[in-house]
């Protein structure tokens, strides 16, 4: 049974990749990505999913656009793909670190609601490090936390 | 393996998750320990100093193994010069656009030894000023001479102690073959320049094919006159700052750092194994995981590979698989991202 991760993308696409890039060591290498890009971060999001391709090779990557302050909105696309993932008979985690702080409550809120296996948030400690992809970071500078669920 | 000093935190997160050692391996001593937790870092300067004592006894006359040790963290931001916040005021200044009240452009103009120790790139961490820099064109010439006349990296004196202290023979063949530390540091200010050149204006004056400091301070002093602007010397020699003022240029003289530190900055840490493979010309970084090893250059080596501070790594053989895999993902992901070094 393989994973799902749901992540919001935000203008930093390095930060997104991090994400990937952290539960892939950490958990495992995802089998599908599902990016939610608002309109104007849809670029970012291309950028996001050929780096993922290029860094788990065959990943399957999904994407919603949605409107980066309608709270409701996001948070009904998150259950709908949270839904579908699970419909796959996949686990699914969602990472909250990026995007706009209206995205990633959703995304919370969704995660919370549906109950997905985890919900994480890559702790960069050493602020330097921003805008630097993940195994760029000393190990003792980064972390992924759970908020919920437990990390394997 | 080539890595670039950015890259060796691949090598650090694959070597040590807890502490990291510096070793000189043809010396067989520790030069620093990093604890990889709290950042603490530790300098064996007494081990180190006690080398230089036998190598005085060798009839050795090169620099001292403690003063590059210094400088190694010099020249990677871990120590600043003492008066560094004059630096960064200065840096401030010039990068204000010309005023009624200073109607002059201001330009930072750089000592050869500004960029054998980076001191730019480390106060380009303390503000976010980006000044108009100036390279004299006799600083380059100097560097360039360096850079093309290869001397033996390491003396008689220093391969003896080598012997004496049980280095294996196949590490001194391989230091026999390495260029000297002249050379080693020309080639890291040159890569200096080139960072600098991404993160600053920066600009140099025209023709001087001469070398020396009075040829430098000339050179600065003309081009301030023929252009109408108005610039500062920064120099770490003292030497040189009183040659500038005779000459009615204004000198910032950088104040020799305490040779005094508690912790490492983790940015600095990629900096610091590349200063101290430059000036101990290999270096070994050694933890619970594994071991690598650090060569400044190797036979082949391309002027664009080390510009671009490029370093030969060997690794311990269980490491190795998983540090390939690993570059060549993070060099695939950083292409498809449009980025990369």
């Amino acid at each position: 049974m393989g994973w799902a991760l749901l992540l919001p993308v935000g203008t930093r696409p390095e930060a997104v990749v991090s994400c990937i890039y952290a539960f892939a060591r950490r958990v495992e290498p995802p089998a599908l990505l599902h990016l939610f890009p608002s309109p104007g971060t849809r670029r970012e999001a291309a950028r996001v999913a050929e780096a993922a391709r290029a860094l788990l090779g065959g990943v399957e990557v999904l994407e919603t656009v949605v409107e980066e302050a309608s709270l409701l909105g996001i948070v009904e696309a998150a259950r709908g793909a949270i839904r579908a993932a699970r419909g796959k008979g996949m686990r699914v985690a969602v990472d909250v670190t990026t995007g706009r702080k209206v995205m990633s409550v959703a995304l919370y809120k969704a995660a919370v609601e549906e109950g997905a296996d985890l919900v994480l948030y890559l702790h960069l400690k050493c602020r330097e490090f921003e805008g630097l992809l993940y195994p760029l970071i000393p190990a003792s500078c980064v972390e992924l936390v759970a908020l919920k669920g437990e990390l394997p | 393996m080539r890595l670039s000093p950015r890259e060796l935190v691949l090598l650090v997160n694959a070597v040590a998750r807890k502490e990291l050692t510096v070793y000189i391996p043809h010396l067989r001593a520790e030069a620093l320990e990093v604890d990889l937790a709290s950042w603490g870092l530790r300098v064996f300067e007494e081990q180190v100093g006690m080398l230089d004592g036998a190598l005085r006894a060798l009839g050795h006359e090169g620099p001292r193994l403690v003063d590059l040790l210094w400088d190694s963290l010099l020249s990677a931001g871990v120590i600043l010069p003492r008066n560094v916040d004059e630096l960064v005021e200065l840096m401030e200044e010039c990068a204000e656009p010309p005023s009624l009240r200073s109607p002059q452009p201001r330009l930072v103009a750089l000592d050869t030894n500004v960029l054998y120790n980076a001191t730019l790139t480390a106060a380009s961490r303390l503000t976010r000023a980006r000044p108009p820099l100036l390279i004299s064109s006799c600083v380059l010439e100097e560097l360039a001479r360096q850079a093309t006349r290869r001397e033996p990296g390491s003396s008689s004196t220093l391969l003896k102690l080598c012997k004496a202290r049980g280095a294996p023979q196949q590490l001194l063949q391989k230091l026999r073959g390495m260029p000297g530390l002249a050379w080693r540091r020309a080639i890291a200010a040159l890569r200096e320049r080139r960072r600098l050149a991404s993160t600053y204006p920066l600009s140099s004056t025209p023709g001087c094919r001469r070398v020396g400091d009075y040829p430098i301070v000339r050179d600065y002093a003309s081009f301030a006159r023929a252009r109408g602007c108005r610039v500062t010397l920064v120099t770490h020699d003292r030497g040189l700052g009183t040659a500038a003022s005779a000459l009615g240029l204004p000198v910032l003289t950088l104040e020799p750092p305490e040779r005094r530190v508690e912790r490492l900055k983790p940015s600095a840490l990629p900096d610091l194994l590349y200063y101290m493979a430059v000036n101990f010309m290999a270096v070994d970084v050694r933890g619970e995981h594994g071991w690598a090893r650090l060569w400044p250059w190797w036979r082949g080596a391309q002027g664009e590979e080390l510009l671009r501070g490029e370093l030969d790594v060997e690794v311990a053989p269980h490491l190795l698989p998983q540090l390939e895999g690993e570059l060549e993902a993070l060099r695939r992901v950083e292409a498809a991202l449009g980025g990369g070094p």
